[in-house]
């Protein structure tokens, strides 16, 4: 049976295929990125909170090896400076240089996992040794966290421009891996001013 | 234009395709809708299960010595306490913004439609672990009753703290994966036409509130995290009397517990300022600004550009992230300021919420005012009005506890009754009725609506009025026995425990009854008459892409030209598909 509508109102399929937006997933990378510098920084808060209110701080016993501490900062930066040239590379469409910048960020997170293995295993205390041990074990496991979820973000883009799937004129997907890449390499840069460069 | 639509009333005959068994086809959905109601059907039930409670701890105050629930008064308080706010006031506004904020916004979807289904399912779970938790072992001091600084658990940790302290964990996590998918949402995904300035209010409630919990949930993540280290591994470093112990509990896990956790309210202010926009069939609208006196006229500069009459849409908007961001403020406040309230129960932040929610009022009253010829009397307007009236009733308690000179103890909890627990319910009952045809398909029992409205304000009000009323008297926060006349103040408080759990049965069986008929219904054709927002062009309930056919967007109220023109193309008038602006 056909009846007439009650408005001529455009199809909906069209206007809403219009809707769709890619941005999306640049946004909520960023958005989750936020929350979790936001998880870091409530860390440094209780961090603060128990070094104002106790003494001696660090506890006795707990050796401060900045050594690897700083390693990490270093590698760090250059995650971020590898995060940056991954956009460039897609964008320009030079796939040589994406895999070069995807596998140097691949070996940059493995070495920085592998630092904070070697710096918690230097440590010498358990979580629950002090407040110092827990928050101090509370940073390594949320920096391990985003590397390893950095590591995955960079394998999938692996992946996506090996299909193909990413490419100059959709480079959002890139640019989210970027971010996540951005967001491991600035928590570790937040832990590292927190239990080395503030210490007192 | 002409379409193939069955008449009004065919659409039931014809034969529905079979659905697929109930349980496969709602843990396999990936869809906003589903999930939506999945999350207001588990909060429901949730909701009768921490009311339950209720009236056997009263029972227990009441009782002159003899135990009603023995040694487990302490681990009910907690699930009663907690459970309101972290398995029903939270979730079920998560869940009526999953269903509700795309179809506000033309969108056929969410922008991450898997990151929302782990965030229901990871929710389910850890409420699952919460109510274990409390069931297997009396927690030792753990649950947002705890005050700080807490006692370490005597005899080490137990298996109950554990699954509490993981269901924080889980539950934070949910909330923070949901919040962060619906402001992308709201972001990127909103159709031609709908700027942010014209979301609808809710919309703008769920953004605010969102944002607001992008940051105070990473918190909560992270203090819960802490101390499941610590007592995991067998410290407690985390209750001892240091401040940093302190400030842990009071940033971190405090958050849900503190009478200025107010931004649950952010969204259900905007769902208010819906239904009474649907009720007026206009905009919120601000008055005109006061008339210039006329000798003053001439000597004053000529206004700029920017300083216009503020619309009614975008004050009520600002307000509402006013809101969220005063809450915010509020739980950020040290703890120290609580010695220095401007009201007994009330810190400047709080107070400072108090004024964006009341100017959120007054728009409403005013644009009520304004339409009074043409405003459509529904069920939900009655529930908004039932939370204006306990939001007045605890500022004059407040006002009175000022004047007697009483602070803290049990008047503070029945505060929390009346705002925080109280108007969150009401505004969801509420808005469950308003959004019931898009919900379910089907309007839900005005009968029931009503019994539900009626034991739903008088209990809160028994709740809140009485715990106060022993506040009065002199009871401690979370007594444990009641005295001389802190019992009279107990048994009102009694009344209204068991008047909640009525009016939670009543709405769970009439929103059961609604989702059993949505499963066999078919989308009747939207009417455009219903109300301004975009969702109502949806068919009801809404098919799997939400729309068959999307207005234009040239306004915050995007079907009102439409509702006008259908009126004008009755015969004798001419049609008219002219907007409103």
């Amino acid at each position: 049976m056909s009846v007439a509508a009650p408005m001529a109102l455009p199809p909906a399929a069209e206007v809403l295929e219009r809707t769709r937006s890619r941005n999306a997933v640049v946004v909520g990378t960023a958005l989750y990125g936020l929350a979790v510098l936001a998880l870091t920084a409530a860390l440094i808060g209780a961090y603060t909170a128990f070094r104002s209110g106790t003494s001696p701080w660090p506890p006795e016993g707990v050796k401060k090896e900045n050594y690897f501490g700083s390693l990490l900062l270093a590698a760090s930066g250059m995650l971020m400076i590898t995060a940056e040239w991954l956009v460039w590379s897609v964008h320009h469409g030079v796939r040589r240089q994406t895999a070069q910048s995807a596998g140097l960020a691949v070996m940059l997170l493995a070495a920085m996992l592998n630092g904070l293995l070697y710096t918690v295993d230097e440590s010498r205390f358990g979580a629950a040794t002090h407040a110092y041990g827990t928050i101090f074990y509370a940073f390594m496991v949320v920096a391990a966290l985003t590397q390893l979820a950095a590591l995955a973000a960079v394998v999938a883009g692996i992946i996506r421009v090996a299909g193909r799937q990413i490419s100059p004129a959709e480079p959002q997907l890139v640019r989210a891996v970027s971010i996540v890449l951005h967001v491991a390499a600035l928590t570790w840069v937040m832990v590292w001013s927190a239990l080395y460069a503030a210490s007192r | 234009m002409t379409e193939a639509r069955p008449a009004k009333g065919e659409s039931d005959l014809r034969p529905a395709a079979p659905p697929s068994p109930l349980g496969q086809a709602v843990v396999d959905s990936s869809e906003h809708k589903v999930l939506g109601l999945v999350l207001i059907g588990v909060s429901l039930v949730l909701f009768l299960v921490v009311r339950a409670v209720g009236p056997a701890l009263g029972a227990e105050l009441l009782s002159a010595g003899s135990q009603v629930v023995g040694g487990n008064s302490r681990r009910l308080y907690s699930l009663h306490e907690t459970g309101i706010v972290l398995l029903w006031a939270g979730p079920v506004w998560l869940g009526l913004a999953t269903y509700l904020l795309p179809l506000q916004i033309g969108s056929p979807r969410l922008a991450f439609t898997r990151v929302q289904a782990l965030a229901v399912w990871v929710h389910v779970g850890g409420a699952l672990l919460f109510l274990a938790g409390h069931l297997i072992d009396p927690p030792p001091g753990i649950g947002l009753t705890g005050r700080e600084p807490l006692q370490a658990p005597v005899g080490g940790i137990n298996d109950g703290t554990n699954l509490i302290l993981a269901s924080f964990m889980l539950l934070g996590l949910a909330t923070l994966l949901a919040a962060g998918n619906l402001l992308t949402t709201a972001l990127t995904m909103r159709t031609e036409g709908m700027s942010l300035g014209r979301m609808p209010l809710f919309s703008w409630g769920v953004v605010a509130a969102a944002a607001g919990s992008l940051f105070a949930t990473p918190v909560f993540l992270a203090s819960s995290f802490l101390l499941y280290l610590d007592l995991h591994f067998g410290g407690t470093n985390l209750f001892a009397d240091s401040r940093g112990a302190d400030l842990v509990w009071q940033k971190g896990l405090w958050l849900y517990g503190r009478p200025e956790a107010l931004l649950l309210l952010v969204p259900a202010l905007g769902a208010a300022c819906d239904i009474v926009v649907t009720a007026a069939r206009k905009p919120l609208g601000a008055p005109p600004p006061p008339p210039i006196p006329h000798g003053l006229k001439a000597k004053l500069p000529p206004l700029p550009g920017l300083v216009t009459p503020l619309h009614g849409h975008v004050l009520a908007a600002g307000a509402l992230f006013a809101a969220a961001t005063f809450s915010l403020l509020a739980w950020v406040q040290d703890r120290r300021t609580l010695d220095a309230l401007i009201l007994p129960t009330a810190t400047v932040a709080t107070s400072l919420f108090a004024v964006a929610a009341g100017l959120l009022v007054l728009l409403w009253l005013g644009t009520l005012r304004e339409a009074k010829g043409s405003v459509r009397p529904s069920l939900a307007l009655a529930f908004v009005g039932a939370a204006v009236l306990l939001g007045v009733a605890a500022a004059l308690n407040s006002l009175v506890a000022a004047l007697v000179g009483v602070h803290g103890s049990e008047l503070g909890q029945g505060m929390i009754e009346l705002v925080t627990f109280g108007v969150p319910t009401i505004l969801a009952f509420g808005a469950l009725h308003h959004w019931a045809p898009k919900l379910f398909g089907v309007p839900l029992s005005a009968t029931a609506g009503g019994l539900a409205l009626l034991a739903s304000l008088g209990g809160t009000l028994a709740l809140g009025i009485g715990r106060s009323i022993a506040g009065y008297a002199g009871a401690d926060a979370h007594a444990k026995e009641a005295a001389g006349d802190e019992r009279i103040g107990f048994a009102i408080a009694q009344a209204g425990h068991v008047l909640l759990l009525l009016a939670g049965i009543l709405m769970a069986l009439d929103v059961a009854r609604a989702m059993a008929a949505r499963r066999h219904r078919r989308p009747d054709a939207a009417d455009l008459s219903e109300g301004l927002t975009l969702e109502w062009a949806a068919p009801s309930p809404p098919p799997a892409e939400n729309f068959t056919e999307l207005p234009e967007v040239r306004s915050e109220a995007p079907l009102a030209g439409m509702a006008k023109a259908k009126v004008a193309a009755k015969p004798g008038r001419q049609a008219s598909n002219r907007k409103d602006r």
